[in-house]
């Protein structure tokens, strides 16, 4: 099996309502990344970066790169803005993991949100830039209507859902109920999921990801080269990644996100593992609804089987797969450019042993998987620990 | 001398008191093209119109979207409003018509006293569309029209005349009290908030809006020239087998679209050009409906249509108000419950 890159080191602020600007939480996870780094990581070592934003922080909307380099203290290093809305983090991991590849050194890969800093009306705009504008916002809807249509879907179609979506919502809070770093770091009862106002029926308010800010940063190195800066590298195996149409009302169906299935498929391909080998799953649950389509377009669920498996307890912390360790976007946080990058975040985390209260016992390789919009972009990444 | 080759009328549905009033995203040019579509369902297409008058007074703007809803090369000729308006035009219509042609009259009444502004909420009463043709076998003249009319159009204009011109509530007036879940019409003190004054959301530039109009006012499709797949919205391609042939344009079943998916927007969940709305009716529904197989279209429920059927259930459309965006009005088709049965003959 190859390796295509080696985690040598990772930082990661809290997510959460911060008083922090974009540039200090940058500069914290950054400088987190480079301490993590037992053996040591010169700056200068460095040969090029990538940075996952939307927004930044709602002001500076081109040509953020640049950010990058002065706060990770690289200035002159190349470095790219990379967006994909809320996949930005997979795709730049992905840029990353490329550049890493045959070239000594290391590549820093950084993600970023500041979401609180500006109006609501203002953050709405933010959340809702990166669906189809034309037709589908124009009739109203924010990702939680267009995850709303597709949830009314999915709950018609299967009637052990409903259920499903409320133990989604219960399960991660509970797993980021151990996450130090966790927007809410509380656990929910069934009762209280239920009983929350509607925000895009059947979803409510605790089936939606909370508005974060925060920041998390990656070192990659080539793999024949991790060892030069650590024991214990965390290797990307694999990197898939897919596109579908902007607007879900003009894919074939509702309740399959196109572009999950073409990144998977990529990602095992590459990594040449199949799905029995994943001992855990990071999946992109902005709504709870995109747990379940995750379980199933990723191929760890027949069609309409995820409902079952979760309520089953196959997903929970101690289940046969655990999901969203970490608290997924839904406890943990989504601030939009970071949380891609905070899946292998918890991957490098989780294949090291060092996640606390949270760790999976005996976990050897991990799948992460981020989804930009409702779907039209997603990335796929296979981790091992080597 | 022309003839009448065909008439339609529309008067909205709902009511205030006893008279029938428009939902607060109508506006006379969305009654005008409900009652243009009318006209075509039994003589479409509507092709090669020439002159096009409107009776009544229609805001700013109203004229060159109805132009644009025609596809009318010509501008829009607008009068003034009541029967005397009406008859002059026929009367000019009638001499101005050769025997090749075929003009297009329309009248709608509303409440006068709100034209003008885009923010203008005022409410629209009724509509009608009358298709003249030259020359025929069929002639009519000015006094004969309340009889050789089809029998809905002469009730149907004389309740539009007659209609009073009371002021009515306007859109941003009403309060919907969330916890209640009730809409009030509170004491006039506070004035109106100053709303956003540039675009936080579904902002769409005006050429690219007008660009679309033929599927966003029309549900216009693309047919394949290739395989024969419809794909909608039109993208010069054809979704199912990549071909850009050309093909033809299909409208597509406004009133046989079945609901596939459904969602209701609470409070916070909408964009933000749709907070005025919510700030006055509340919560709405926005529903995926499906045309033909694969063919969708994400259209909101209209405000005043009630709730919208169980997914499976059968919606038809209509062209309304959306939002308000840059000074302008944003139209687009809306779902509604289907009519009930036809009453009376004022339409429906």
């Amino acid at each position: 099996m190859g390796h295509r890159a080696a985690i040598v080191g990772a930082g990661h602020t809290r997510f959460g309502a911060l008083e922090d600007g974009p540039r200090r939480l940058l500069r914290t996870a950054i400088d987190a990344a480079f301490a993590s780094v037992e053996r040591g990581a010169d700056r200068a070592l460095v040969h090029e970066a990538f940075l996952a934003t939307i927004g930044f922080g709602g002001w500076q909307l081109g040509n953020v790169a640049a950010v990058l380099g002065e706060e990770a203290g690289l200035s002159g290093v190349p470095a790219s803005r990379i967006e994909n809305a809320c996949a930005s983090g997979g795709f730049a991991a992905r840029a990353g993991v490329r550049a890493a590849q045959g070239e000594p050194g290391l590549v820093l890969v950084a993600g970023l949100e500041k979401m609180t800093d500006v109006s609501s009306a203002r953050r709405r705009y933010w959340l809702g830039v990166s669906g189809d504008t034309e037709w589908e916002r124009a009739a109203g809807l924010t990702f939680a209507g267009v995850y709303g249509l597709i949830a009314s879907r999915y709950v018609a179609d299967h009637p052990r859902a409903a259920d499903a979506l409320v133990e989604v919502a219960v399960k991660n809070h509970a797993n980021g109920a151990l996450n130090p770093n966790a927007h809410f770091p509380k656990a929910v009862t069934a009762e209280a999921v239920r009983a929350a106002p509607r925000v895009a029926e059947p979803l409510g308010l605790y089936d939606c990801c909370p508005v974060s800010d925060g920041a998390v940063a990656l070192l990659l190195a080539a793999p024949e080269e991790a060892r030069s800066f650590t024991d214990s590298p965390v290797y990307i195996d694999g990197v898939g990644a897919g596109t579908d149409a902007l607007a879900v009302q003009e894919r074939p169906e509702l309740t399959r996100f196109g572009a999950t299935r073409w990144a998977v498929d990529a990602a095992l391909r590459q990594a040449r593992v199949d799905r029995s080998a994943i001992s855990f799953l990071e999946v992109h649950d902005c709504f709870t609804i995109a747990e379940l389509l995750a379980l199933e377009d990723l191929g760890f669920a027949e069609s309409g089987e995820a409902a079952a498996m979760t309520l089953d307890g196959a997903t929970a912390r101690g289940g046969r797969l655990p999901v969203n360790p970490d608290g997924g976007l839904k406890a943990k946080g989504h601030p939009i450019g970071a949380s891609g990058v905070s899946q292998l975040y918890e991957g490098f985390l989780q294949l090291r042993g060092a996640a606390g209260r949270r760790q999976v016992p005996g976990a050897e390789r991990a799948l992460a998987h981020n989804v930009g919009g409702a779907g039209a972009t997603a990335t796929v990444t296979v981790l091992s620990a080597g | 001398m022309v003839e009448i080759r065909g008439a339609a009328a529309y008067v909205p549905r709902s009511t205030d008191g006893d008279r029938r009033v428009g939902d607060p995203d109508e506006d006379e040019f969305t009654m005008l093209a409900t009652a243009i579509e009318r006209l075509e369902d039994g003589i479409e297409p509507l092709g090669g119109i020439g002159p096009v008058v409107v009776v009544g007074t229609i805001a700013f703007g109203a004229a060159d979207n109805v132009a644009r809803f025609l596809g009318s090369p010509s501008p829009i000729e607008c009068v003034g409003r009541g029967p005397e308006a009406f008859s002059a035009a026929l009367e000019k219509l009638s001499s101005g018509v050769s025997a090749h042609e075929s003009a297009l009259l329309l009248a709608v009444d509303r409440d006068p006293g709100t034209t003008g502004d885009p923010g203008d909420r005022g409410l629209s009463h009724a509509a009608i569309a009358i298709w003249l043709g030259g020359g025929g076998a069929n002639p009519v003249a000015t006094d004969a029209f309340r009889s050789a009319a089809p029998s809905s159009t002469g009730p149907a204009f004389a309740w539009a005349a007659s209609t009073a011109a009371a002021r009515v509530p306007r859109w941003g007036d009403w309060r919907y009290d969330g916890r209640a879940g009730t809409r009030s019409l509170p004491a006039p003190a506070a004035s109106a908030p100053g709303g956003a004054t540039v675009s936080q959301g579904a902002y769409v530039p005006w050429p690219r809006y007008l660009e679309a109009t033929n599927a966003h006012w029309r549900l216009i499709a693309a047919e394949c020239g290739a395989c024969g797949a419809l794909t909608f919205p039109p993208r010069g391609r054809c979704r199912a087998c990549e071909s850009t042939d050309p093909g033809r344009s299909v409208r597509l079943a406004r009133d046989g679209g079945r609901v596939i998916a459904s969602t209701r927007i609470g409070a916070g969940g909408q964009p933000t050009e749709f907070d005025e709305q919510v700030t006055a009716y509340g919560p709405y529904s926005v529903v995926l409906v499906e045309f033909a197989a694969g063919v969708r279209a994400t259209l909101p429920v209209a405000l005043g249509s009630g709730d919208p059927p169980a997914i499976g259930g059968t919606v038809t459309t209509r062209l309304r108000r959306r939002y308000p965006i840059d000074g302008e009005w944003r139209y687009g088709r809306k779902a509604l419950v289907p009519d009930p049965p036809a009453r009376g003959t004022e339409g429906s």
